[in-house]
């Protein structure tokens, strides 16, 4: 989408700081009209609620030099169809701009198409901050859903599985499948990553108001990675929000 | 952030010595305890660690305690702090130090020690004070191991603070209070290299020569290269598989945005980039081994602190990178300081077999340069011997040297 140029911002970069490619793959199916009582008390639609929670995944970057300077989001909606809100980008775009894109909800929930699409969008930046010579952290993929996908199983579900084998397999992401809400279908998430290595991958089920939280460990992570602590496994990361 | 589900200790009476305070506001928190400000005390603040982490860090801090490297940016533990009811362990007690505004070493150095908006001897020092804290961390028989740049915070001065000191390798005679963390960014290929204070020293080396490489060359990694044979992804990879690209190693180039050789050679003296080259050529970057040679050994906090205070504030003119001026200072009265650094390795002779075979022919070596200040520099330092210059082609010795000391490995 914003690609105005093929580089992904990556020529304006601090090369001192590596790249912590952070890819977000949003549920924005009708189902996230729905309202539910916010941390707040109030009821506000879910989508409303995502939106704060990028709010909140971008003011928490900000407030960090390197996670600023390191952090590259990629937005990537499945409602209805798969939109790339945005190709990566450097975060501090963001931060130092008009911040995330505001998400409507609407349709089926595509969620299959997003994945493969995402994480193919990832392998071309990738390459692109090789050949930039910079410094990049595994990538941080989450994939946020407050449903079931449409597809279950066919070839559209095979590819999303594969895809995430293959970049878990060699190192590539860490990858995240978290439900939130009661209708969330945990199990359909676990099924989704049961063929990759277990460090690499974590999934787990959130309460209905819990947007904050969710955005919250991922800037801590993003944060986390971006100073190179060494976590060596997924749920290093978000062990200490599911105990909560 | 980090899970502050300890509760709070705001309000509780404590025990100090003897005298009872009480723990007043939490300023801070992290992943093992907390800060709290003192009661009707300003210049203190207590660091009160969660109830499991405890009995963990009683010996250790008791033992910090007893051996206190008594320098005053260092924020080290200075009395235990009891519950007053049970007199239970609960953290110690430290040096406030209002440290809001300043900055980690890393951004610090992006921000504020850039090549163009910085004097030579502003990035020097900043080294340099680094390189006394770790001297006078070895010296007391510790070592940091984790040398994130998060625990080394510089304020708007200038000045250095080290915090977060109980994340150190502490010894207390013959007991060793090891810490498993480092930080990758910094680490030498072996980590932490094990859990003896000696392996940790060395790795301390090596950590801090990336963090001098750091704050002298505007934030850039030393391993962070391009080329044919350069390692893509991440840094620990870069780290681990990159040659050191500012000397003559094939297919490893410094990146483009990073300061070319000819700067780096410029701004470097050559002192200093004998000590880089002893750091971070394979040689160096390798762990040593027992007997290896001296001079491929990391070089130590001490020797830093002598490179760093000697250079010239000609405004990084070029001629200054000429590698015909240089300053020379084998005068053993420093040596034996040096020496005196480690029991372990005897490091007597690095800086003078280093500079007769690297430096042949260029440093004229004086003693006693007591009349150099009347030559072309004004340094305090009365070590600073003036040299012929050697304008011409002056990248050749350097070179030819370091594909000697390839040739050797």
């Amino acid at each position: 989408m914003s690609s105005d140029n093929s580089d992904y911002g990556l020529g304006q970069v601090r090369a001192q700081v590596k790249r912590v490619p952070n890819l977000f793959l949003l549920d924005t199916s009708g189902s996230m009209k729905k309202e539910t009582e916010d941390p707040d008390g109030n009821d506000r639609k879910k989508i409303e609620q995502l939106n704060d929670g990028l709010e909140l995944f971008n003011d928490e970057i900000g407030n960090d030099f390197e996670a600023k300077e390191g952090v590259d989001v990629s937005v990537v909606t499945f409602g209805g169809g798969v939109e790339v809100e945005q190709d990566f980008r450097p975060i501090k775009e963001w931060v130092e701009g008009s911040g995330p894109p505001k998400l409507s909800a609407s349709g089926r929930t595509p969620m299959s198409e997003a994945i493969t699409e995402g994480l193919e969008n990832l392998k071309n930046y990738k390459e692109s901050v090789d050949n930039n010579n910079l410094g990049r952290h595994r990538a941080l993929v989450w994939l946020l859903t407050d449903g079931r996908p449409d597809n279950t199983n066919g070839d559209k579900w095979d590819a999303a599985q594969q895809s995430i084998e293959a970049f878990t397999q060699n190192d590539s992401i860490f990858f995240w499948a978290v439900g939130i809400g009661e209708e969330a279908d945990t199990q359909t998430l676990s099924n989704l990553v049961a063929g990759c290595p277990d460090d690499a991958t974590d999934v787990f089920n959130m309460e209905p108001n819990k947007f904050n939280e969710f955005f919250k460990l991922a800037s801590a992570s993003a944060t986390g990675a971006s100073k190179g602590e060494g976590e060596e496994s997924a749920s290093d990361y978000s062990q200490e929000y599911k105990e909560e | 952030m980090g899970s502050s589900n300890e509760g709070t200790h705001t309000g509780m009476d404590v025990s100090v010595e003897g005298t009872t305070l009480t723990v007043s506001d939490k300023i801070d928190s992290g992943n093992e305890g907390a800060i709290y400000k003192i009661k009707n005390t300003e210049d203190e603040v207590f660091k009160i660690f969660n109830d499991k982490k405890r009995s963990d860090k009683k010996r250790k801090i008791t033992a910090m305690i007893a051996n206190d490297p008594n320098h005053p940016a260092i924020i080290w533990p200075q009395a235990v702090v009891k519950d007053a009811n049970t007199g239970a362990f609960l953290g110690y007690q430290m040096k406030y130090k209002d440290l809001d505004t300043a900055q980690n070493a890393f951004e610090y150095t992006m921000t504020q020690l850039s090549w163009d908006s910085t004097e030579k001897s502003h990035r020097y020092t900043v080294a340099k004070n680094l390189a006394i804290m770790v001297s006078a961390i070895h010296n007391e028989g510790h070592a940091i191991g984790d040398f994130n740049h998060d625990n080394i915070l510089i304020d708007n001065n200038g000045q250095i603070t080290l915090i977060d000191c109980d994340g150190f390798h502490i010894t207390d005679g013959d007991i060793e209070f090891p810490d498993d963390t480092y930080y990758p960014r910094y680490a030498p290929p072996e980590g932490r290299g094990g859990n003896t204070i000696s392996n940790v020293k060395e790795a301390d080396r090596f950590c801090l020569g990336v963090h001098i490489f750091q704050f002298l060359m505007e934030g850039f990694h030393p391993y962070h290269a391009k080329g044919p044979n350069a390692e893509n992804g991440n840094m620990e990879d870069k780290l681990k598989n990159n040659k050191f690209p500012y000397v003559d190693y094939e297919g490893y180039n410094p990146i483009d945005s990073a300061p070319s050789v000819d700067d780096y050679e410029k701004k470097m003296t050559d002192e200093i980039q004998s000590l880089f080259r002893r750091c971070f050529t394979e040689s160096g970057k390798h762990k040593a081994t027992e007997n290896i040679a001296t001079e491929t050994n990391r070089p130590n906090p001490k020797e830093w602190e002598e490179a760093l205070s000697n250079f010239r504030e000609t405004g990084d003119s070029p001629e200054e990178g000429t590698s015909g001026v240089k300053v020379v200072t084998p005068n053993s009265g420093s040596q034996d300081e040096s020496s005196g650094e480690e029991s372990e390795v005897s490091i007597v002779t690095p800086e003078s077999a280093g500079n007769t075979k690297e430096d042949a022919g260029i440093d004229v070596v004086t003693p006693n340069s007591s009349g150099a200040n009347s030559q072309e520099q004004e340094d305090d330092e009365d070590e600073i011997t003036p040299v012929m210059p050697e304008d011409d082609d002056d990248e050749n010795k350097p070179m030819s040297t370091e594909n000697k000391e390839d040739n050797k490995n």
